[in-house]
């Protein structure tokens, strides 16, 4: 197992399997249909061994190391840790799921459709698994063109708008977030350079390795410029109150399949990419402007909420309840504690996995219906009895129900939150600034009840208002196999979420500890240090160089 | 009376040029108006000739002149033949190959003579290979007309059509405007030489040294010379605000043309622009901060501008404005690696822009050019392959790795933030966020539009045009990804620049 590259195969498979599916003879529309879920599910098959991921041991695993572009320092570096593991998991997993959702809602350019489906799922294992600043770049912007084509081409009425919305919104936040990276990189090289990260790192001094990024010093000040360039390109991908406009357009056009896979996984791309990137790399910044964030997550939990609670149609209904329940994972990994954090990422699973049924759902209605408006329905309950079970379940986990998995993580991060204000009351003695974000993500949970709830019951309750959906069918076989390891998701980890939270514990433990340390380091660096000025902070050393004498390769002004 | 004749080191632009007059003879000899019937078709021939002579031409750079022992200056250094100029001569030398492909369909549906176009296409290719080896302000010049009188009678070859005649003419009087600024700037420079270096030569190295060594008193003439060559060579690179030019010339020329001169005259000028002003010379003549704003000014207007055109040969050229502005920033930044970068960047440029123009050329037919977006619709169901490049290219164009133009971008930019030019950066990246809105353009009328029409013409396949779709596209996947197999040579044609 050593010798073989496992993360890069589980990453290219499903690539390779869409590349093949141009190789179907035109008219074969059955065949692509099994070619592609055959490649979906011989990837989630081949990502399996991957749950062999040691929760003991934090770290990476199953590391794969090549060289690149050796010039540049640039390595084919992948690897996993107990956050990534799940969520390369949770990838695969919806991978078939939404192929099979997808089975007969395409009309056209079939084959097409399936490729960018396939490609996307490559983009995002491979953002997820990277290890090198280079190798994420890369499918971080990749993941845009297959999204681009599959809401520009079979999307709704205002495809062309929304596509070209959705772009434009995360190209100019990564755009922001490259210039960032150069900075990140020639730091690295200076500091390399002048000793400052000891003899390995000067022997490479170019270098994107996310490990080599880490040590990297800068000041608070410095920190917070660049963590506001990363912090835009993830903040507009998770997205965060106000970045979010793009979310509702793009969902509302985009073909089922394509509402799965943005609301599933990409979306989670954004906190991935806080936790990964945005966090480790600039923990000072994080420790001064973390009120911000907490801010915008909880009012993004409120507000979601609110105008999911009113929405005339059903798909941009869950729309808006994920800008709300992307609130809570943000507010969950910024507070910083262990209950926290496990609860934001169990909550990125959660969201992947009843958020995309929920999609799924809306879509299996609409195919039969063709619309998605909630008053149009009315007591879907009598002719669609399993259909409407599947989707209480499915809604009720995403409300938070005790026993399915939204309400663990939801629990979790509040209690994370809770302890955290717990923390800031006893410094600061202010209640709004310290238990007022629990209290505020609190009602969301109450207001998420409300939405769905609400729109249950207009749905599938009271008497059939229009005479046409009296035939409707209820979910077929094929359905019913989407939905099922869904549900099987939904009480496993609503029941038994503790394998999950094993596996990731001693990650996140060790990454907030990594944190606090990056923290304290940054503040006895001096401000300015780091800047394009003092890149090494030659500077502090000369103006402090009355008298202490400063061994080759210390801390510059700092220690 | 010069003692180094090194007529061996001018074997490409050689056979470039003796493969322009044989073509002109054979165009001449076997009735270039087109075929008999139960007769080869002339066009055949002459094309051949033409690739045969660029290729050869190409193959012996890296056969035999790159790795070269002894002198690689000859005539008295008005011709260098070092690794830098090898480079871009490859560079100018794929892209006249390219463009030769891709307008002989194009000429033979309008029932063009072809031998004419080749010839001229052959002889700029040759202008340019001399520019960029030019150690003298006198073989830049020579090479500077040689290069510039056919792209004008290539922009103009459509003369019964006035948009074509038009362009010519435009592209003829700013161009010469643009030439005649130039010389003057060559004549102070010529002068400062004479009287603060002491010996009256036209030679750029001494000249540099001149200039460098009295970087704390130079009187103003001598700034003002720079100065106007700088304005001569932005204008051959079209950066504004010396890109008035650049969209009517693309609008009206014919469309491969187009493609080869977006592609050869823009990487020639940056080469040029290296050899003249590379390294602290810029800084030393007080020309930095100018080529800040005018890199700026140039990635804003052109970025912004290709935004509204309905036109994709004015939105390219827009576009191809804003990649002038990218390549400036190499250029300002100066460091061997920024420029390696910008060696990068022109390959980079060359292989994308020449795929986008492949397509158009492979869609346009009978009586319908494919100019306007509303050309393009609906075409990539039908064309899924030819789609498939058109989307590879602007992909590319853009900056979206791990396609070639990415890695342009990383070398450029990772240069100047290297040098401190962060600002300059950011700017350059988001308006290249801007570009996304511009080249998805064409992709969004392939694939997400409707057909206009009740039906489409069938586009028969033409060999020749996917031959260089095939080529560019695979440029587009693999020149980045494997970046660091070439790397070594950028860095040691740089090499060649700093000494």
């Amino acid at each position: 197992m050593d010798s073989l590259p496992l993360l890069t195969i589980v990453t290219f498979l499903p690539l390779v399997g869409g590349l093949l599916l141009f190789a179907v003879p035109k008219g074969a529309e059955g065949a692509v249909r099994w070619v592609a879920l055959a490649t979906a599910v011989l990837g989630f098959v081949v990502s399996l061994p991957l749950l062999g991921y040691d929760g003991v041991a934090a770290g990476m695993q199953f590391a794969e190391n090549y060289a690149w572009i050796p010039t540049w320092g640039l390595t084919w570096h992948l690897g996993i840790d107990g956050i990534s593991v799940w969520l390369v998991m949770l990838t695969t997993f919806l991978g078939p799921i939404v192929i099979l959702g997808a089975w007969d809602s395409v009309s056209r350019r079939h084959t097409e459709f399936f490729f960018h489906l396939l490609a996307l799922q490559t983009a995002m294992l491979g953002a997820f698994v990277a290890q090198n600043l280079a190798v994420f770049y890369v499918f971080w912007e990749l993941m845009l063109i297959p999204m681009f084509f599959l809401i520009g081409i079979w999307g709704g009425k205002e495809r062309l708008y929304a596509t070209l919305k959705f772009v434009l919104y995360t190209v100019f936040g990564s755009m922001l977030m490259l210039v960032a990276i150069f900075y990140l990189y020639w730091l690295h090289h200076e500091q390399a350079v002048a000793g400052l990260l000891g003899p390995a790192a000067a022997l490479s001094p170019w270098s994107l390795e996310f490990t080599d990024l880490y040590r990297v010093q800068m000041g608070a000040d410095v920190q917070a410029w660049l963590f506001l360039a990363f912090a835009l390109a993830f903040a507009v991908k998770v997205p965060m109150f106000p970045l979010h406009t793009w979310l509702p357009d793009a969902h509302v056009q985009a073909p089922t399949a394509g509402s799965v896979v943005l609301a599933g996984v990409l979306l989670k791309m954004g906190t991935y990419g806080f936790l990964r990137l945005g966090m480790p790399l600039f923990p000072a910044a994080v420790a001064e402007w973390a009120w911000v964030i907490l801010v915008l997550a909880v009012v993004g939990i409120v507000y979601g909420a609110l105008v999911a609670m009113i929405q005339p149609d059903m798909k941009k209904l869950v729309a808006y309840s994920s800008v709300s329940h992307m609130g809570y994972i943000m507010l969950g990994i910024f507070v910083l504690n262990p209950q926290g954090v496990e609860g934001g990422i169990l909550q990125m699973l959660n969201h992947g996995i009843s958020t995309g049924a929920l999609f799924l759902l809306v879509g299996v209605l609409y195919d039969r219906t063709h619309t998605r408006r909630i008053w149009d329905f009315g007591g879907l309950a009598k002719v669609m009895p399993i259909y409407t079970t599947v989707f209480i379940v499915v809604a009720l986990s995403s409300a938070g129900l005790p026993g399915t998995n939204g309400f663990v993580g939801e629990f979790l991060t509040l209690l994370g939150a809770f302890q955290w204000g717990h923390e800031a009351f006893a410094q600061t003695g202010s209640f709004w600034s310290s238990y007022g974000y629990v209290v505020v993500a609190a009602t969301g949970v109450v207001l998420g009840a409300v939405y769905l709830l609400w729109m249950i019951e207009r749905v599938f309750f009271g008497p059939i208002l229009q005479s046409r959906w009296l035939g409707l069918k209820d979910l077929s076989a094929r359905e019913g196999l989407v939905f099922a390891p869904l549900l099987l998701m939904i009480f496993w980890m609503g029941l038994y979420p503790k394998p999950f939270i094993d596996k990731m514990e001693p990650t996140v433990e060790a990454w907030i500890e990594q944190i606090r340390a990056g923290e304290k380091k940054a503040a006895s660096l001096p401000q300015g240090f780091g800047s394009p000025a003092n890149p090494s902070g030659e500077l502090h050393s000369r103006l402090a160089a009355s008298g202490d004498a400063q061994s080759e390769g210390s801390e510059g002004g700092g220690d | 009376m010069p003692t180094d004749l090194h007529f061996s080191l001018m074997i490409p632009e050689l056979v470039v040029l003796g493969s322009a007059v044989l073509v002109l003879l054979l165009d001449a000899v076997l009735h270039g108006g087109g075929p008999r019937p139960g007769e080869e078709d002339p066009r055949d021939t002459t094309l051949a000739l033409s690739v045969v002579g660029c290729v050869v031409a190409a193959a012996w750079i890296p056969a035999v002149l790159w790795n070269i022992e002894g002198p690689r200056s000859s005539f008295n250094g008005l011709f260098v033949a070092d690794r830098f100029s090898l480079f871009f001569k490859l560079v100018v030398l794929v892209g006249a190959a390219l463009s030769l492909l891709l307008s002989d369909s194009w000429l033979r549906r309008r029932r063009l003579s072809s031998g004419a176009a080749h010839a001229l296409v052959l002889f700029a290719t040759s202008g340019m290979m001399y520019m960029v080896s030019a150690g003298d302000m006198v073989t830049l010049f020579l090479g500077l007309e040689v290069m510039s009188i056919p792209v004008y009678c290539l922009a103009a070859l459509l003369r019964w059509e006035d948009r074509s005649v038009e362009a010519g003419v435009k592209y003829l009087v700013l161009g010469a405007f643009a030439t005649a600024i130039m010389l003057f700037g060559f004549a102070l420079l010529y002068g400062y030489q004479g009287l603060v270096g002491g010996v009256a030569t036209t030679q750029l190295e001494p000249l540099q040294t001149t200039l460098m060594a009295n970087a704390e008193a130079l009187p103003l003439y001598a700034r003002a010379g720079g100065l106007l060559v700088l304005i001569g060579l932005l204008f051959k690179i079209s950066a504004a605000p010396f890109h008035m030019w650049t969209p009517d010339v693309y609008e009206g020329a014919p469309l491969p043309f187009v493609a080869f001169m977006s592609v050869a005259v823009k990487a020639t000028a940056a080469a040029v622009l290296l050899r003249v002003f590379g390294g602290p010379l810029l800084a030393v003549l007080g020309l930095d901060g100018m080529l800040w704003v005018v890199a700026a000014f140039t990635m804003v207007v052109g970025n912004f501008m290709a935004l509204v055109q309905d036109n994709v040969k004015r939105m390219l050229a827009y576009s191809s404005i804003a990649h002038g502005g990218y390549i400036l920033v190499g250029v300002l930044a100066g460091s061997a690696e920024a420029q390696a970068g910008v060696l990068y960047y022109a390959l980079a440029y060359t292989v994308g822009n020449v795929a986008a123009f492949a397509v158009l050329v492979y869609l346009s037919r009978q009586g319908h050019e494919a100019e306007r977006f509303s050309d393009l619709q609906g075409l990539g169901a039908r064309h899924p392959l030819v789609g498939g490049v058109m989307v590879l290219a602007m992909l590319s164009l853009t900056g979206i790795p791990p396609l070639v133009g990415f890695f342009g971008k990383f070398v450029i930019f990772k240069a100047a933030v290297a040098q401190g030019y962060v600002g300059l950066t950011i700017l350059a990246l988001l308006t290249s966020a801007v570009s996304f809105a511009y080249y998805l353009r064409p992709v969004i009328a392939l694939f997400m539009r409707p057909t206009v029409g009740c039906e489409v013409a069938v586009i028969p396949v033409n060999r020749r045009v996917a031959l260089c779709m095939g080529l560019t596209s695979l440029a587009i996947c693999a020149l980045g990804v494997f970046s660091e197999s070439y790397l070594g040579w950028l860095s040691s044609a740089v090499l060649a620049l700093a000494g």
